[in-house]
């Protein structure tokens, strides 16, 4: 009777720790994220629908931010290294919301200055602005008339996740600690592992 | 008598040892976030407490490695991040009171880098106040 009911308990036991696995992120329905083309920093053209089988981060920002994209950036870098070698199924996308002043050079030196496995994304100003229209990007220009740098650039913060299938499937807003994202990128690279 | 003598020379040399403290307002935790040397822009962070007894305002912030420094906040409505100048280019510190300068609110943005913020370096900063005296202090550049 008593091993019955131990055996019982036990059972229990496991099947609570089976349980679901609540997303860190704001969770989308899953639709198809948006696809785009754009170029890399180094020219090469960089197609999100080619990063099937790959979590994509994306990050919209620009490199004469001096507190949100940096902080943002050094949470990539945590969540990057924090995947140690499962970091080669990930990609960290940052597109430049300020073409006019993110050369292509200064954007691979931003990025890489962060992880190596951070790409830069830049494009002409339509295919751009599709990219922000599609993801609903706020973008406004801020003039700073006495400062040196002109202006800055109000935008959007949120990081997006697709999984592997191409879906939009969460959303991080600005502050989410690095081991809330690299919880949710494991937890979906699992899913999806081969 | 003489032991009494030391103990006030003692106490005395204490409260002047005190670093990035003019009596009145402290300043600690002094950081940058280190960038590419290609970077025009960055931000420093800190924290401050004032046990002056009155009400002061951080009126300046200047620094060895960069053209110009104002004070700025980041601030967030729904999803977007928004930073601007703080009106007039003051922080109130009000007495009995920290104020702390963090990633996504208050920061002290470096304008026109002239010197590349690199990780595990330090550069000098010097704030200005309405009531109390400048005080120096040395940021270290975190990666």
């Amino acid at each position: 009777m008593y091993r019955q009911l131990i055996g019982l308990g036990l059972l229990l036991a496991l099947l609570a720790a089976c349980g679901t696995y609540e997303y860190k992120g704001s969770e989308y329905p899953g639709n198809s994220a948006p696809d785009f083309t754009l170029q890399s920093a180094t020219g090469e053209t960089v197609r999100l629908s080619e990063q099937a089988g790959n979590v994509v981060l994306l990050f919209f920002g620009y490199t004469h931010c001096p507190d949100v994209c940096p902080t943002t950036l050094g949470v990539a870098r945590q969540v990057l290294n924090g995947l140690g070698n499962e970091a080669a199924r990930v990609k960290f996308f940052f597109v430049t919301v300020d073409p006019e002043r993110d050369s292509p050079a200064n954007l691979a030196s931003y990025t890489a200055h962060f992880h190596p496995d951070i790409t830069a994304l830049t494009g002409e100003p339509t295919a751009l602005a599709a990219v922000y229209d599609a993801y609903g990007i706020f973008i406004e220009k801020e003039m700073q008339p006495d400062a040196v740098s002109e202006y800055s650039v109000t935008h959007t913060a949120r990081v997006f996740l697709i999984d592997p299938q191409g879906k939009l499937r969460l959303s991080y807003v600005f502050g989410t600690p690095a081991e809330d994202i690299l919880s949710d990128v494991r937890y979906i690279l699992n899913l999806n592992s081969e | 008598m003489k032991k009494y003598w030391l103990i006030g020379v003692f106490l005395l040399v204490l409260t002047l040892a005190g670093c990035g403290n003019n009596g009145s307002l402290t300043v600690t935790d002094a950081w940058s976030r280190s960038l590419p040397a290609s970077a025009d822009t960055g931000a420093m962070y800190l924290t401050i407490t004032n046990h002056s007894g009155q009400d002061d305002v951080l009126t300046a912030v200047s620094v060895s490695v960069a053209k110009m420094a104002e004070l700025h906040r980041s601030t967030m409505t729904g999803d977007v991040m928004k930073m601007e100048p703080l009106p007039g280019g003051v922080v109130d510190i009000p007495n009995d009171e920290t104020v702390i300068f963090e990633p996504g609110g208050l920061h002290v943005m470096l304008m026109g880098l002239t010197a590349p913020l690199t990780a595990g370096e330090s550069f000098s900063a010097t704030l200005h106040f309405q009531n109390a005296e400048d005080i120096a202090v040395t940021v270290f550049v975190k990666e």
